[in-house]
């Protein structure tokens, strides 16, 4: 019987490592302009993946409730799509966390480019052990970052102490449809293709993800099903891997044929295996106080 | 007096205030040393009403772990003053 393996924060950061340290040309050739790794969000058919990143990227800053110039924590920012974004149209100052040292540097390349490196600093290492502040953000941004954490308690604590009173968390992450689903899915071969493909992934379903973030004292103040969007999202990956194929499998050969087989197996999982949802919490007792 | 020792001696002045409201006592009954879930007419609705009236007052909110393992008056004053100090709110 196959089993997930048990790994520590620094081994988990280390398998993803495999994944999100191979070069960014590698993943320029398919995510679009804002190298936003994650799920798009689609006003109609006919839109481009670059609006529809833009589109998801102003939700987050809603649902942090984010006006400009507040202290942003971006857990897990990737090639820094947020980070730059809230940095470059918000002037929110961001802390970004990866492991990566080929996305923290090129974030803040990219920071530079846009004039906004003063309000941008990436912290290089798991988010389990960098040193951050306590009460020192407006809000956290934890997108898509959950699944790659293999405990949760420690992280969702520290994310909670990191936030000043009233400050919010946004937590997007793909979940198994049920507990039912994950207990007969995780360990099929699908699901170990794409541990293998990241170093290190992991489902869980909503609701074990919601009496998480209970117990780390968060109010629970909001909850968006994007289940219907991460398959155009992925399809346009797909598209944008079937046109540069050839220069990609010179960076990394092989690759491209892992990544398509992976977004193979997610279009299907959607909405049948798997959801995709957008949580919003609050480090307050009574949660948002404004009327619903 | 040191300006910690201060904060520490307002905090203890507040607390005394919110316990003895709240379990009708008079407030130079209730010694810093006491634990709480002995002091008289003490229960845990009462207790936390207590707190509840001590994060209104000071507008802040305490840590969920820390009030449990608060055993006494004191206990209760340092951490009060500790989260008026991490906030930076009125001392």
């Amino acid at each position: 019987m196959t089993s997930l393996p048990q790994l520590d924060a620094g081994e988990a950061a280390n398998a993803t490592n495999i994944h999100y340290e191979q070069p960014a040309e590698l993943f320029e050739a398919f995510l679009g302009r804002h190298m936003k790794y994650t799920c798009a969000l689609f006003s109609g058919s006919g839109v481009s993946l670059d609006d529809a990143q833009e589109a998801y990227l102003r939700v987050i800053a809603r649902q942090l409730g984010l006006t400009g110039g507040e202290r942003v924590l971006d857990v897990g920012c990737g090639w820094g799509s947020l980070s730059l974004f809230l940095a470059g149209r918000l002037g929110c100052h961001v802390v970004g966390v990866t492991p990566s040292r080929v996305q923290a540097g090129y974030v803040h390349r990219r920071a530079a480019q846009a004039k906004v490196g003063h309000l941008i600093r990436v912290e290089t290492g798991p988010f389990q052990t960098v040193a951050l502040p306590e009460r020192s953000f407006d809000a956290v941004a934890m997108v898509e970052v959950i699944e790659h954490l293999p405990e949760h308690r420690q992280p969702l604590d520290k994310a909670y102490r990191t936030l000043r009173r009233g400050g919010r968390l946004f937590l997007s992450a793909s979940c198994y449809r049920s507990q039912a689903d994950k207990d007969e899915y995780e360990c099929r071969p699908a699901s170990m293709h794409a541990l293998g493909l990241y170093g290190f992934t992991a489902m869980q379903p909503l609701s074990r993800l919601l009496s998480e973030l209970e117990d780390a004292g968060f109010s629970i103040s909001g909850l968006i099903d994007t289940t219907a969007h991460y398959g155009p999202t992925m399809e346009h990956w797909q598209r944008g891997i079937e046109r540069n194929r050839s220069q990609m499998e010179v960076i990394s050969p092989g690759f491209t044929d892992d990544l398509a087989r992976y977004f193979d197996t997610a279009r299907a999982s959607w909405g049948y295996t798997a959801k995709h949802y957008a949580v919003t919490a609050t480090r307050s007792r009574m949660g948002h106080t404004e009327l619903p | 007096m040191t300006t910690s020792d201060h904060g520490l001696a307002d905090a203890l002045d507040a607390v005394r205030d919110a316990l003895s409201q709240q379990l009708r006592l008079a407030k130079d009954q209730i010694e810093p040393g006491e634990r709480l879930d002995l002091l008289p007419n003490a229960d845990s609705v009462r207790l936390m009403r207590a707190v509840n009236a001590l994060e209104r007052r000071f507008d802040i909110e305490l840590d969920d772990t820390a009030i449990r393992k608060a055993e006494t008056v004191a206990d209760l004053a340092r951490l009060v003053r500790s989260e008026l100090a991490a906030t930076g709110g009125p001392r």
